[in-house]
């Protein structure tokens, strides 16, 4: 039991983390009923605050709204027990060099706990990133159907789909990737009858590399691209086509 | 007489489904229930956008994505962790504040004397009784607060800072400041007799 997870309660329920910290709070939550208790009655709370400034919004977003949720796929309610159907091809003889960094990552957030400078708790807010990072990724390779798809990428990078046609979800992994120039940011697009679905964005590392899990559900006749795109992402691809995996039938 | 018994017949019959119900059924992707949803919270999830962003461009697409994403993750509501509300602004507020980051990342330092500013934003904002009467409770409750615990809360919730840089920007300790968000929640808690 940390006693400093505890005391952020209050700033979490207010949105007041920082993205990083934010996720490592939420991944202690996910163990801790009593921070789970007192987060739901304080973001209670704050919503009350909210309340209190309701404001008719403009003519024209009803419409709006209505009209994107018609294009909009929703994710699926948890399912029960694993209904696997499908053959496994399973690949993890090639990812436990993620699990060795996970474990390290880990070790290094537990010793650095203790008494904090800010230049380790920078350190520790990286990691804590990386970490948390990389058990979304195990989720994906966690699916008995998992597989892997070559992409099209540009000479000197290697690009890769993880996908779960079952659990409808993917993972870009890619190495050798340009570094963004600074004023841009990779974008990840799911292409679905003709459109193209703003996904996650992302930079590579200083070694090309990046492993991105996307947000929208992801089928099999759906598919995958990047493009470089203006800081902050766009609503639609302005930037060309710079890995392409395309629907399987 | 028959007009009395009518009424209370309509009473019996009419089902006002909450919005709980409503999420449930959004969540099997029943286009309606959204719609009726809709009606019911999207003035709450564009005032709260807008006090928070203040543009009203931003607002309007900010208040956009919270709404698709009501549509898009509903699955994820738990009942048992709190109203449907609850949800609906608890995602609105993040983004907000998530957008509010990314979009004024340099922004102004200044540290603005929070309950005047926000006394101010009360009143161009109350739009109907109701919401002036909530406006009120929500008021009294804050002035409960001692001025640095209401400092803090504002700051974070209707700034959009992280505890952090409201640390930084008062030149108070980073652990005093959790704890004043804490301790500041806590009695508007039991002030507004909130439960999850």
């Amino acid at each position: 039991m940390n006693p400093d997870m505890h005391a952020l309660v209050g700033a979490y329920a207010v949105n007041a983390l920082p993205d990083d910290e934010r996720t490592f709070f939420e991944r202690h939550l996910e163990s801790c009923e009593a921070c789970r208790r007192e987060v739901d009655e304080l973001a209670a709370t704050a919503a009350a605050l909210g309340t209190a400034a309701a404001e008719a919004p403009p003519e024209g977003l009803r419409a709006r709204v209505l009209a994107e949720i018609d294009v909009t796929r929703q994710i699926p309610p948890p399912l029960p027990a694993p209904q696997r159907a499908t053959a496994a091809r399973t690949r993890f003889e090639r990812f436990p060099v993620l699990r060795m960094a996970a474990a390290a990552a880990v070790l290094v957030v537990v010793a650095g706990f203790g008494a904090l400078t800010a230049r380790l708790m920078d350190r520790i807010d990286t990691l804590e990133t990386e970490l948390a990072l990389t058990q979304r990724i195990t989720a994906v390779l966690a699916e008995p159907d998992m597989r892997t798809l070559a992409i099209d990428a540009p000479a000197g990078t290697t690009a890769r789909l993880l996908h779960s046609p079952a659990g409808q979800r993917a993972a870009l992994v890619v190495d050798g990737l340009a570094a963004a120039p600074q004023d841009r940011v990779y974008q990840l697009w799911v292409l679905r009858d003709g459109a193209a679905l703003p996904d996650r964005t992302f930079r590579p590392g200083q070694d090309g590399r990046a492993l991105v899990v996307l947000e929208h559900s992801v089928t099999e006749g759906d598919g995958v691209a990047a493009t470089l795109e203006p800081a902050g992402g766009s609503e639609q691809p302005t930037g060309e086509i710079l890995l392409h995996a395309p629907a399987h039938a | 007489m028959e007009l009395p018994d009518r009424h209370l017949h309509a009473l019996h019959t009419v089902q006002v489904r909450t919005s709980e119900d409503l999420l449930g059924l959004v969540a099997r992707g029943d286009r309606e229930a959204f719609a009726e949803l809709y009606d019911r919270v999207s003035a709450q999830v564009y005032g709260l956008v807008r006090r928070v962003l203040r543009d009203p461009a931003q607002s309007e697409e900010v208040t956009q994505e919270v709404l698709v994403g009501v549509w898009q993750t509903a699955a994820r509501f738990d009942p048992d962790r709190g109203s449907a509300t609850t949800w609906i602004l608890t995602m609105a507020h993040r983004r907000a504040v998530d957008r509010i980051r990314r979009e004024q990342a340099g922004r102004d330092r200044e540290v603005r004397v929070a309950s005047r500013e926000h006394e101010r934003a009360y009143d161009e904002v109350a739009e109907t009784v109701e919401t002036r009467m909530e406006q009120q409770q929500v008021r009294r409750a804050l002035g409960q607060l001692t001025d640095l615990q209401r400092e803090a809360v504002e700051m974070a919730y209707y700034g959009g800072y992280t505890y952090r840089e409201v640390a930084e920007l008062l030149d108070t300790p980073l652990g005093t400041v959790k704890t004043r968000l804490r301790d500041g929640l806590i009695r508007l808690r039991d002030t507004i007799g909130v439960t999850a």
